[in-house]
């Protein structure tokens, strides 16, 4: 079993071996750029996309939780709003039954 | 003559092998602008600006990619990944290096290959005699230099491809990384933007996985 086990370890470490010693592929730079630069101008002429703006992106993400913060605290308080009106009514409630006298007592 | 030459590797570095996260060639002269510089003047409108970071990160990514799809498609799937870096610019804060980011990128996009590969259920060649016989001479205990010929022979590589396509997308990912190039499970993480249990538990699997694949392979 501990052979069997050496031996698939033989195997992994030669697949591993096999995989570092791959040559790197030939890829022709300029035109790889030239392509990529290519669509990318297509792009962004197509879809009117400007270049991107991290100030525009933490604006976005800026307003979205401050958006998401106010309905929070908006769900907050109007769930304690609720809980308080419905406990007063409840114990108004209770209290008028109590006070009431059965069979006209 | 190299005192003005400032080498910006930042490999993620392992005992014996690291995955290079930015090509060796590639040395920041003082004189060129640095990645900051060019990413502010891509940011201001400068898109032919990018044109050099292609440049200088080319074969950076072609070596990432080149490992993880087959040949003929990894031009296809390195332009896709300059595509995705420069549209995905702005969510790059600058807390890593560009070459990290770019390799996260690279990585995703290989994954992302293979999960639509997976979906067209592209058939799995079958191993040959050549294949089988390659397999028992690894198994069995070698010499050093015996098993170093071994390895760069086209049987191997087709053995290592086979075995490979066999595995899911995301097991695949992450034996990739972890196993092949070497690298811990938090730059693993780091690279899929996956949870470091999440690695650690596929990587785990993955190597059962694989083992069980290279066992019953008849």
């Amino acid at each position: 079993m501990a052979s069997n086990d050496e031996n698939l370890q033989n195997l992994e470490r030669a697949l591993i071996e096999t995989y570092r010693a791959r040559p790197d592929l030939p890829v022709e730079r300029a035109r790889l750029t030239q392509d990529v630069m290519r669509d990318i101008r297509q792009t962004t002429c197509e879809s009117g996309w400007w270049s991107p703006s991290i100030a525009l992106d933490q604006f976005v993400w800026r307003t979205a939780t401050i958006a998401a913060s106010v309905v929070l605290v908006v769900t907050v308080f109007t769930v304690a709003v609720i809980r308080t009106t419905a406990g007063e009514s409840a114990v108004s409630l209770a209290e008028e039954f109590e006070s009431t006298p059965l069979l006209g007592e | 003559m190299m005192s003005g030459v400032s080498v910006m590797t930042a490999p993620l570095g392992l005992a014996g092998f690291y995955l290079p996260m930015t090509d060796e060639a590639f040395t920041g002269l003082k004189s060129e602008p640095g990645d900051g510089d060019l990413l502010e003047r891509i940011r201001r409108g400068e898109i032919d600006r990018f044109a050099d970071l292609i440049s200088r990160y080319h074969s950076h990514v072609i070596r990432i990619v080149g490992r993880r799809v087959p040949a003929d498609r990894a031009e296809e799937i390195a332009h896709d990944v300059f595509v995705r870096a420069y549209f995905g610019l702005a969510q790059f804060s600058g807390s890593t290096s560009f070459d990290h980011w770019l390799a996260g990128i690279a990585v995703r996009t290989c994954y992302d290959f293979w999960r639509g590969r997976s979906r067209e259920e592209v058939p799995v060649s079958a191993l040959t005699h050549e294949h089988h016989q390659w397999i028992e001479q690894m198994l069995a205990a070698q010499s050093a230099d015996q098993f170093y010929n071994q390895v760069r022979t086209r049987e191997a590589v087709e053995v290592l491809d086979w075995a490979l396509a066999q595995l899911s997308p995301e097991n695949r990912a992450v034996l990739t990384l972890v196993h092949l190039d070497g690298l811990s499970v938090r730059e693993a993480a780091q690279l899929l933007g996956w949870s470091v249990i999440n690695v650690k538990v596929r990587a785990h699997r993955a190597r059962q996985a694989l083992r069980k694949i290279l066992i019953n392979r008849h």
